[in-house]
């Protein structure tokens, strides 16, 4: 390897190395002090710049401008008065949850949230961390922490002092997440039991008819044992496959589950985690099949059907020999 | 890519003085053979095993540059730090305190030993290896080596991997914060300096505080550069290296220096 003057200020080791720093000022401080979940939102938002440069340091730059890509891949600055321009927070966590398979909605909702705290905190009078009950995010903190060190071949050990609270805290969360949906689970089941015979059929039948229409993983609800849908949020590499006697496009790609839905007995479930709970956190496959004028955007055949139904002129077809 | 071997000329060896002369602290030599090929062999098996590897009058009369450029792939200092005025092969010489600036060691520690350090410590990445070669040899100016495993042993890899440091210059438009234990594609860089690093968090002041003050003594490998061509090859990422005190007839002493990339298989 060769040896190298200066870190790149956008290179996964110098974010790291900061969110390090930053962390070791939390931890200064007792977890009701607010000024602990500032820190954590500091530190926050550098570990998930950490892990997507982690990728590559060319996914932090501010792409609508090349010169912010010309500096990620480490080339000095090419103009004078040229300040490099990262991506913005919310687009450093959309991409993490796109390429990242355990960085889930859950985890970038909780990261949205906690840097639009750090945001209020910094740039209005608003005091977003005094009060803020520790044992509510703190363990999603851990949680997410965790994710992301994992995508960069680390653990809770190579950032926090104590990673034996961590890990304790983030299975407090499983277990909060296990109850409240077995909890869900349980109404669910005895309103349906509470139901009429006739009306469960009805019911079934409406269901079996919804969850074959809509887009999603069928699945036998938990509760009830109706036909149901779980969606998911697309990850890893799609493959894509031409078939050869009808010319459509199968495109197929893994999704993560985020949200469960029964529409026989009610049962609504959201979050990775209370599915991976209720026995629904199985990753899918889901395959999506289109003409190859709908892969490219092209017009569709019905499109220019009525495209040439309007230009064609509206006369007879031509008959010399009458 | 192709490098053409140096002819090697090979004088007896000698055994290597100690200045503690406990079987902890002696180092054997390797054997020398007139074949570069086998005697590189060696050196990386050493390299692996002990985190350095010495020979006794390696071709004196080959130039240190291109003994380095037949072991490995030579660091290009001069274009790495442009304008500096620093040449690929560096000539290290005992210096008084006031003769040099303080941005050497000779400027802070003069003819007193120098601590043990991690060369270009406050580097993003620090040269894998070095090569130390005698010019003009002296009896008692001994090399002082230190294995990263026992600094792991005592303070603790966990602490290693979270204590950050930040380097004395900062730089505009750079990171000046580095990890005292990072892994560079797959390998264990460890770096330390007393002065050039300053600890920012806590698991870097109780680094710091360890290094400082545990003896290390009993730990580590004294070896002296008596006679010309004596080369010592030191594993940047996996020791610690310093200097022992120079006393006024080792003022003579002239050793060259030059940084690897890496070592040739």
């Amino acid at each position: 390897m060769t040896a190298t003057v200066a870190l790149h200020p956008w290179s996964s080791e110098a974010l790291f190395n900061k969110t390090l720093v930053y962390v070791g000022e939390m931890e200064k401080l007792s977890a009701n002090d607010w000024q602990f979940a500032f820190w954590s939102s500091l530190s926050l938002e550098l570990l998930a710049r950490a892990a997507l440069a982690n990728v590559s340091p060319t996914l932090l730059a501010d792409g609508k401008e090349w010169r912010n890509i010309h500096y990620a891949l480490g080339h000095p600055r090419s103009k004078k008065d040229f300040i490099p321009k990262s991506a913005l927070t919310s687009d450093v966590l959309r991409i993490l949850n796109d390429i990242l398979p355990e960085f889930s909605k859950e985890f970038v909702d909780f990261c949205s949230l906690h840097c639009a705290n750090r945001n209020a905190e910094l740039h209005s009078g608003e005091n977003r961390f005094i009060g803020l009950n520790a044992s509510e995010w703190l363990p999603k903190y851990y949680a997410t922490c965790e994710v992301l060190l994992k995508s960069m071949g680390k653990t809770l050990a190579d950032l926090f002092d104590d990673p034996k609270t961590a890990t304790e805290m983030i299975s407090t969360l499983k277990d909060t997440a296990a109850k409240a949906v077995a909890k869900d689970i349980e109404i669910c089941k005895n309103d349906w039991n509470r139901k009429a015979p006739e009306e469960r059929v009805r019911l079934v039948a409406q269901a079996t008819t919804w969850a074959t229409r809509r887009r999603g993983h069928c699945a036998d609800c938990p509760a009830c044992g109706s036909p149901s849908l779980i969606k998911g949020t697309g990850w890893g590499p799609v493959s894509t496959t031409i078939d050869d006697d009808s010319g459509l496009i199968i495109q197929k790609q893994m999704m993560i589950p985020a949200s469960f839905e029964c529409v026989a007995c009610g049962l609504k479930i959201a979050g990775l985690s209370r599915l991976t709970a209720s026995g629904l956190g199985e990753p899918f496959k889901d395959t999506t099949t289109s003409s190859a004028a709908e892969y490219f955007n092209l017009h569709t055949d019905e499109e220019l059907e009525e495209a040439r139904a309007v230009a064609e002129p509206e006369f007879e077809e031509d008959m010399n020999e009458r | 890519m192709r490098f053409v071997l140096p002819q090697i000329t090979v004088m007896p060896v000698n055994v290597l003085k100690s200045e503690k002369p406990s079987m902890a602290s002696v180092v054997t030599p390797i054997s020398i053979n007139t074949d570069l090929r086998i005697t590189r062999k060696q050196i990386l098996a050493d390299l692996r095993q002990e985190g350095f590897g010495l020979c006794q009058r390696l071709s004196p009369e080959v130039t240190t540059l291109d003994l380095g450029l037949s072991l490995g792939a030579a660091v290009d200092i001069p274009k790495l730090l442009p304008g500096r005025g620093i040449p690929q092969i560096q000539t290290l010489m005992p210096r008084h305190i006031g003769e040099v600036g303080p941005n050497q060691y000779s400027g802070n520690y003069g003819m007193a030993e120098f601590p043990l350090h991690t060369d270009l410590a406050h580097w993003a990445l620090p040269p894998r290896y070095f090569i130390l070669r005698c010019i003009i040899g002296t009896k008692d100016v001994f090399t002082h080596i230190l294995p990263w495993s026992h600094i792991v042993s005592v303070v603790g890899l966990s602490t290693l991997r979270r204590a950050v440091f930040t380097v004395r210059k900062q730089r505009v438009g750079y990171s000046g914060l580095l990890r005292a234990m990072s892994t560079q594609k797959g390998f264990d860089l460890f770096r330390w300096d007393p002065i050039f690093l300053r600890p920012v968090n806590a698991a870097a002041h109780r680094v710091k505080e360890i290094i400082s003050t545990h003896e290390w003594r009993d730990s580590i490998r004294r070896v002296l550069m008596e006679n010309p061509g004596d080369t010592i090859v030191v594993d940047n990422w996996r020791t610690v290296h310093g200097r022992a005190s120079v006393p006024l007839n080792g003022a003579v002493r002239r050793v060259e220096r030059v940084y690897l990339s890496e070592m040739f298989e």
